[in-house]
This record gives structure tokens, sequence and C-alpha cells, in this order.
């Protein structure tokens, strides 16, 4: 089928008024401008990866507990209620946090994402959700295999939060999830646990309103 | 309906790989994506799907690639497995060679490519435009039998990388007229390289127009 317009494509006609969505490939010399870059406690590296399929690559430093961020700068435009994010990401998994997904400022309030880390002795991928209080983090059945490239995607949804991995539905939450009374951003944060240098990579990112 | 893009290209339960679309539309070029190189200019056209316009420095060249540093070069596409879609024209094309496509190497090395590439007219001689798919490994050079004078009216170009082989077509043709194959690949993994350069003489820049480029590995 032959759309006529971009927009058209995700809406049934041009009377509906198509929310908030944006898309992102990770393609090109540096990394886009629209990227809220943060570093904690040493300066971590964002730059695109020369590699086949290789996206944009995040490095720590090799310094213990640094903490590398990109967010949208607190530019919120994400429904807690009503919200998609999928992404396309791979996590070097040994001695790191790895988070990818939707928070208000930091994923331990109000968020909704997925987790890498080896400090996860069952050895998989967890969804975290957190609204205002307690976090609800939850194994999946996939393994954080470090050389594995996966399909994330989180639905913000009225009264759950659903997580999906290569197109599988893994997780659904519903308690500890994100309040109607916030708002998200996108969200991509890796957290150094060793004195080495850790990474992280993503090539597609799409974030939209439902 | 879907509502993703990413489910529009891609099954939900696959990963995709690598792919950029750039519409070549705004006050300025990304310059995060591209890395401009030459005394040229790469600016937005004010004309009705205008798109970029690439202009060459008096015998030289101006090019568009991922890479801002030889040491630095970006290239994520495939040299067995990408294809590249462009829409674009010759603006002035007396004496100059425009070309779109994969490159191995930095600007300024030869690298190993395959591209889509006009001949501009050379010594005011029309019959001189081929609009051809052109490779150095092996060397490589297939004219399609798009006219003479279509190379100043924006077509729209596919190149594949095959496994063994390229493909260039234009305007959807899958042979014959506007469709050219040959036994060539780049060496290496690849960024994409837009470039137009002067072919002869002491001339002022040549331009072409982009209006769309969008790149993917298969």
């Amino acid at each position: 089928m032959a759309f006529p317009s971009v927009y058209e494509m995700f809406v049934e006609d041009l009377t509906t008024v198509r929310k908030q969505h944006f898309w992102e490939y990770f393609s090109g010399a540096t990394l886009n401008s629209r990227w809220t870059q943060t570093n904690s406690g040493g300066a971590g590296t964002y730059t695109m990866a020369d590699e086949v399929d290789g996206g944009l690559l995040i490095t720590t430093p090799t310094s213990i507990n640094t903490q590398q961020n990109m967010d949208f700068g607190d530019k919120r435009n994400f429904s807690p209620t009503g919200s998609v994010f999928i992404a396309v990401v791979k996590s070097s998994w040994t001695n790191v946090y790895n988070d990818f997904g939707f928070t208000n400022t930091q994923p331990n309030a109000q968020s909704a994402i997925f987790r890498w880390t080896s400090h996860n002795s069952d050895g998989k991928i967890h969804l975290l959700t957190c609204g205002s209080g307690i976090t609800e983090d939850v194994a999946t059945s996939v393994s954080g295999n470090a050389t594995d490239w996966s399909n994330i995607k989180i639905e913000c949804k009225s009264s759950s939060v659903e997580g999906s991995i290569n197109g599988v539905l893994e997780r659904t939450h519903s308690t500890q999830i994100p309040t109607s009374d916030t708002k998200l951003q996108p969200y991509v944060g890796i957290y150094n646990t060793v004195g080495s240098a850790k990474t992280c990579q993503i090539r597609y990112m799409e974030c939209y309103n439902t | 309906m879907t509502r993703s893009i990413y489910e529009q290209l891609n099954e939900y339960d696959t990963v995709a790989k690598q792919r950029f679309v750039e519409t070549f539309s705004g006050d300025a070029l990304d310059t995060n994506r591209w890395s401009s190189h030459g005394s040229g200019s790469a600016t937005m056209s004010d004309t009705v799907n205008g798109g970029l316009l690439l202009t060459s420095p008096t015998n030289g060249a101006q090019h568009l690639d991922f890479s801002p540093s030889d040491a630095g070069k970006i290239r994520p596409f495939s040299q067995t497995g990408a294809v590249m879609i462009v829409t674009s024209k010759m603006v002035q094309a007396q004496y100059t060679n425009q070309s779109n496509g994969f490159k191995t190497n930095y600007y300024t090395e030869a690298g190993k490519y395959v591209i889509m590439a006009i001949q501009g007219q050379t010594n005011g001689n029309s019959s001189d435009n081929k609009i051809m798919l052109k490779s150095n490994n092996p060397s490589t050079s297939v004219d399609t039998s798009i006219a003479s004078s279509a190379i100043h009216d924006l077509h729209t170009y596919k190149l594949e990388l095959l496994s063994s082989s390229s493909t260039l077509s234009v305007d959807g043709a899958l042979s014959s007229t506007g469709f050219a194959t040959g036994n060539c690949n780049p060496d290496n993994r690849c960024q994409p390289h837009l470039t137009l350069q002067t072919a002869e003489g002491t001339i002022s820049g040549g331009a072409k127009a982009n209006t769309y480029c969008e790149v993917y590995n298969t």
C-alpha cells in the first residue's frame, strides 16, 4: 500500500490529530543535537560506531561508579498512561547498570525501563518500573548476552506497563508504574561498577504517544 | 493500524538493521549527520523541490559523508548488503561529474567505491552525458541508456550492494533502460558518499541537487 504522506501512515485519516512522535536512526558523523548528555563521576564518550550496524556507541570512563546518561534535557513530551518506546540496543552487560526506556528524571523514580546488569544473579534482562515510590523489578526470560542486539518495546498504558523483547511480550506490570500526574522522556543510561570502560550501543529509537 | 515506523519497515519480532532517512529540508545541512569537505558549499536551496544544493569549488570537488576526519571514519553499512535510494539532479552540468554511493575510505583517499555517477557535458557535447554504475573494485563502468538530457531532471536512483555484485536502477527500472549491473563491491564496510566535482578546465563551480537520501543494510 502506498501512503500519500508519512502522517497518514499512522493515523486513520487527516481528521485524526497526531500526537507527539519521533524516531532516531543514530546514523551519521555525530549524535543529533536533540539529545542532552550528562556525565557523572567522569566524562564518557558518545560516538557513532565505525562498524556495520553499529549505531551510537556510549563508552564509560575506566573509573568505577561513573554514569553516562542521555535524554531530552527534561523536555518530557510522553504520557505515563499512553505512550510507546521502541529501540534496538546492546549492552556490555557485565559490571554495569544499563537502562533503556522512559523516565521522568531518573530510573529510580517515575520510570519504565529495561535494565541490563550482571548484578542480577539470574542473568536475565529485567523490566523495571517505578511510580512515586517503590520500584518493581522483575526478570524477563531473555538473557542479557553482551553480544546480542535486542529489539525492545515498552508500552505505558492507562493501568499497566508492558515490556516486550524481540516481539515477545515478556512482562506486564500493573503496580509501581508511572503515575498519571507525571510526564516522561526517553532515557539511556549506563552506570559503571568496575574500573574498566563499559559500553552500550543503540541504533534505533522511536517514541510516541498513543 | 500500525502506529510505529519500526513496524512499518520490520517484522515485529526482528531486530532492525542500520538505516537512516535524510530529507534535506531546513535552513541548513544537518552537520551532526553529515561532514562536508571541500571549499565549495552545501546549502539548502530556496526553490520548490530544491533540497540540498551541493556546489563544487573552481577546479575541485565538494563531498558529503559521515566522516569528520580520516581517523574518525564512521562506516555502518555493509559492502555486501546495503541499499541507497537517492533523488538528485544536475543543476549546472557542464564540465562536472556527480556521484552518489558507497565508499570505504575518507574522501581524500581512493579507497573502494560503488556509485551511481553522472558524467556531465564535456566540451559542450551533450551526448557525453551518461548515467552509469561505477566502481574501482574491480574497475567497472556500466552505462544506463537514460537519455542524456535527463540528467537535468530529478530522478530516483536505487543503488544496491549485493553479496558479489551491485545494481543501479533509475526511476524503478528493473531491466534494460535505466538499469545497470556489475560484478563489483567495496572491500570493506562503507559510508554514504555524495559528491560533485569539476571535470576539466578552469571553470567556476558546478552544482547538483539532492532532495532525499535513504540508506539501509539488508
